[in-house]
């Protein structure tokens, strides 16, 4: 596995860092002095997004509970590789969706039904705003596309629509070029308009927000 | 709505997931057995030190107290905790 920090994710060296980046920085070069209190702060900052991520590649929770272990613990053994001038975000996505995918080849996978399940209870309990009460029968639909994706595809639907990050942001974490991320994108969206086409309902706008 | 919406919207409950609270102490206890495994003294004392220090922090106590659990609570060195693993 490439522990490295991809190269040039985020970074912009002539901008000024920001008050976060300047603590991120701080942060890490305490963790790189043996300041293992650190590892603690950015065990707060990010293990959120750690655990959001692995879970949605994995579809198991206990799968990303030792996603979200091992990748601070990476952090811990590979303090002195990591470069406290860029930002640590683009390497704990990285070192997360391979753990992830090592994850979810030596897992069984958790039935389909349980996982929709689960997801259907976590939206009850994080209600957005204008959020219908009941749950829709096409994001049911949506999740179920998803879900069935190849890991692969899966990490990149997942990155562009939960994470909200770039199709290049994305190519660079993952290391893949950013026509490759195009393509993984445009099946998940082809999967989901075949099934929604089956099911007779209407198939939403053709446009896609990058083309 | 848009597939692009779509995809955003079913995956919205997913954003808002949160690990166990007792995350934190997994990662304690993998740090300590890394550490013993890879096993200098200097290391070790410094994860050692970490760990008591949950004692006394304010930001972790609970998770402090369960972690010196399985190694006992009366003042081992960090060398006879592994030994006595």
């Amino acid at each position: 596995m490439n522990l490295m920090r991809p190269d040039a994710v985020y970074i912009d060296e002539d901008r000024t860092p920001t008050r976060d980046e300047a603590g991120e920085c701080e942060c890490i070069l305490r963790l790189q002095g043996g300041d293992l209190g650190a590892l603690g702060e950015l065990f707060e900052t990010y293990k959120a997004l750690v655990f959001r991520v692995a879970l949605a590649i994995t579809r198991d929770e206990r799968s990303a509970e030792d996603v979200l272990q091992e990748c601070f613990v990476r952090l811990y053994t590979y303090a002195a590789s990591v470069d406290p001038q860029r930002p640590l975000k683009p390497w704990l996505y990285r070192v997360t969706v391979n753990l992830s995918y090592d994850c979810a080849a030596k897992r069984p996978v958790q039935p389909l039904g349980d996982m929709l399940e689960w997801l259907t209870n976590l939206a009850g309990a994080f209600p957005a705003p204008d959020r219908k009460a009941e749950e829709n029968e096409t994001t049911r639909m949506v999740r179920e596309v998803v879900a069935e994706l190849p890991p692969t595809h899966r990490t990149v639907v997942v990155f562009y629509y939960m994470e909200g990050l770039a199709i290049g942001e994305i190519a660079q974490i993952l290391g893949v070029p950013a026509g490759t991320v195009k393509s993984r994108l445009h099946y998940a969206r082809e999967r989901l308009r075949e099934m929604l086409t089956r099911r007779q309902r209407p198939v939403p706008e053709m446009a896609y927000e990058f083309t | 709505m848009a597939l692009d919406d779509l995809f955003r919207e079913a995956l919205r409950p997913m954003a808002n997931a949160t690990p166990p609270k007792a995350s934190w102490q997994r990662v304690v206890h993998a740090v300590a057995r890394s550490a013993g495994e890879a096993g200098t003294p200097a290391r070790l004392e410094k994860v050692w030190a970490w760990i008591r220090s949950f004692q006394v922090a304010a930001r972790y106590p609970s998770d402090g107290l369960v972690c010196l659990q399985p190694y006992g609570l009366a003042g081992l060195s960090p060398w006879a905790m592994m030994l006595a693993r």
